[in-house]
């Protein structure tokens, strides 16, 4: 996973996405706020500024005219001037008296306004990188009827207003503060909550991964009444409905083996009757009538192949009723591979590749049986010569049967441990009882060792069996 | 979801922050202009079909004191008109206190000395006129203290905006 791959796997998470979702919202909110509010108090701040200013210079001049001779003079217009302080300027037709750099700020459009209205005008203009404000105002005369007009006195004063510009620096400064104070706040609030949403989600996973490794009777709690209490209440209503289903299986399974065990010993003691009984008849086979010889001994052949199969039937279901057990015990393989072959006439026609010795600890009869099956299937169904090869190292004994007939197929080679599998169909009647492969695969089980089908290169089917040199040991 | 609501949120808070501060702004109403200048102080006399008539003295509109003190000092007015708010050669500035809406005027003469009653009326509205055209409120009235005799007022003048 690339470092990139893994951040964002790491925030595709709920939890992430919960806090980060909670977390923008919740600082979204404090800054829209606490912005909202600098905002207006920033506004009345600057109309409050504005309003004082306009009011003082209103008071100023009212308060000196009626000291004024009307029409000015240059002199009444610089005393009048010098009063409202400041950058100012004032005018009166040709005449103007103007002091301080500021008057530079006096806009065309202030000036047209000002000239136009009966009333004190304003306007922002910035200078040098501070604000500034400038009032325009119109002096009017006032008539004994009451009505106001334009004298034709103008005055225009200039105010630096940057320590308002800082109020509101400030204002915003501390907003951001706030803002920022919300973090912490939420980080905390969000953990909490997706503490809560997450429990359950978690719940659901850790009882799933049960279920999923066979444990049917993992079940959830289900709290309270919401989305996750509902899915919970279904959720198991599905894990109970999948425990009937596979207990209902197993019991049925269960039936079916115990059916064939009971059959396969009830066939047992008639079927040793019936064995001894076909070999007197085949002792006595050479004193019958000539035609009357094939009968018999097909009919003794076939008696002891029942016998096989329910002597396999037997064993077969005592693995599977778990009665099969494991009696380890010292064994030198190679001897304990020779004696198979020797016992069963097979040594002129299987190869021995060995080393000289190889101890183990193995059960010896299940040893023995599955040397037989793998040895007994190659000569039956492969091509000689058949080789078994064993090898061994500290941990582990390896048993390999060779043959050079055809080889396996992989379909064949997938189903070759199955009960009663039969690779050549047109062939219905085999010489073995169809379980030989499918015991040996439980011997090999059940020693905690592993086999496989499969061909081997230049040579036809090879069964490799991997088992563990010290079996019996911690048992 | 969430992305709308949180781009609906920063659009809002940048359109408040926008709304505030100092920057240039257009020309904005600034409420009420300066007044009081006037071509002279406004002076009250009475015409030959007993009318008050305004007369202008000097080059400013000045204050209520050198207004009364102008009417006061004023013994022949001009052709055609005649004071009737008595004289008197008034040297120190005149008490002038304005309490609420009401102008107190303390003069140097007794009430006796204001021979008829639009002798009042010329005192009351020299007193109102200048304090209207220094942008004083129309409701205002003046109240007329006399060194010996019950004070006039307060009241308007008849020829004077009684707001």
């Amino acid at each position: 996973m690339t470092p990139v791959a893994r951040v964002t796997s790491v925030l595709g998470g709920l939890r992430p996405r919960l806090i980060l979702a909670f977390v923008a919202v919740a600082v979204t909110g404090a800054a829209a706020a606490a912005w909202a509010s600098a905002a207006s108090a920033g506004t009345a701040l600057v109309e409050e500024t504005q309003s004082r200013i306009a009011g003082e210079i209103e008071r100023t001049v009212t308060a000196t005219a009626p000291s004024m001779p009307y029409p000015p003079g240059q002199a009444a217009l610089d005393r009048l001037r010098t009063t409202i302080g400041g950058s100012a300027l004032v005018t009166y037709g040709a005449l103007r008296s103007a002091n301080g750099p500021a008057v530079d700020l006096v806009t065309p459009a202030l000036r047209s306004a000002t000239g136009r209205t009966e009333q004190l005008v304003l306007q922002r203009v910035e200078s040098g990188g501070r604000p500034w404000l400038v009032i325009g105002a119109p002096v009017l005369v006032t008539d004994l009827s009451g009505a106001q007009r334009p004298s034709g006195v103008e005055i225009y004063a200039v105010r630096d207003i940057s320590r308002v510009q800082q109020q509101i620096d400030a204002l915003t400064a501390n907003a951001s503060r706030t803002s920022a104070l919300a973090l912490p706040i939420a980080v905390l609030l969000a953990l909490l909550a997706a503490r809560g949403v997450l429990r359950p989600v978690r719940e659901l996973r850790t009882t799933a991964r049960r279920l999923g490794s066979g444990d049917l009777g993992a079940r959830l709690r289900p709290r309270g009444t919401d989305e996750l209490a509902e899915l919970a209440e279904t959720f198991n209503e599905t894990a109970a409905s999948l425990e009937r289903s596979v207990g209902e299986l197993a019991r049925l399974e269960a039936d079916a083996r115990r059916f064939v065990a009971d059959v396969s010993h009830e066939l047992r003691t008639p079927l040793t009757t019936l064995t001894a009984v076909a070999e007197v008849l085949e002792a006595e086979v050479e004193q019958m009538p000539r035609d009357a010889r094939e009968p018999a001994r097909l009919a003794v052949a076939e008696t002891r192949k029942l016998a096989r199969l329910v002597e396999d039937l037997i064993e077969v279901s005592r693995f599977d009723a778990g009665a099969a057990t494991l009696r380890p015990e010292e064994v030198e393989v190679r001897a304990a591979v020779h004696d198979c072959l020797r016992a069963r006439g097979w040594l002129g026609e299987v190869e021995l590749d060995a080393p000289a010795e190889l101890g183990a600890l193995l059960d010896r009869r299940r040893l023995d049986v599955i040397t037989a099956n793998l040895v007994g299937n190659a000569l039956r169904h492969g091509a000689p010569p058949v080789v078994v090869r064993l090898r061994g190292d500290d941990e582990r004994v390896y048993l390999e049967v060779i043959d050079h007939g055809p080889g396996l197929a992989d379909d064949v080679a997938r189903h070759v441990f199955d009960r009663f599998y039969k690779a050549d169909t047109a062939r219905t009647r085999s010489e073995g009882s169809g379980l030989g492969m499918a015991i040996t695969a439980e011997n090999v089980k059940l020693h905690g060792g592993t086999i496989s089908a499969g061909t081997a290169e230049g040579a036809g089917a090879r069964f490799a069996v991997s088992l563990p040199r010290w079996a019996g040991e911690g048992r | 979801m969430i992305r709308r609501v949180l781009g609906a949120a920063l659009t809002a808070a940048a359109l408040a922050l926008a709304g505030c501060g100092v920057g240039p702004s257009g020309v904005l109403g600034g409420g009420q202009a300066p007044t009081g200048l006037a071509p002279g102080t406004p002076v009250y006399f009475v015409d030959d079909e007993g009318g008050l008539v305004v007369q202008r003295r000097g080059d400013r509109l000045s204050t209520i004191g050198q207004a009364m003190k102008m009417l006061l000092t004023t013994t022949s007015p001009g052709p055609g008109l005649r004071s009737y708010a008595g004289t008197s050669q008034v040297a120190l500035e005149l008490p002038i206190a304005t309490s609420g809406d009401v102008i107190t005027v303390g003069l140097p003469i007794d009430r006796a000395d204001v021979r008829r009653e639009i002798g009042l009326d010329q005192l009351a509205c020299t007193a109102l006129a200048v304090h209207q055209q220094s942008g004083g409120s129309p409701a205002t009235r003046v109240r007329l203290d006399f060194l010996h005799g019950p004070a006039a007022g307060p009241r308007h003048c008849p020829v004077l905006p009684q707001g």
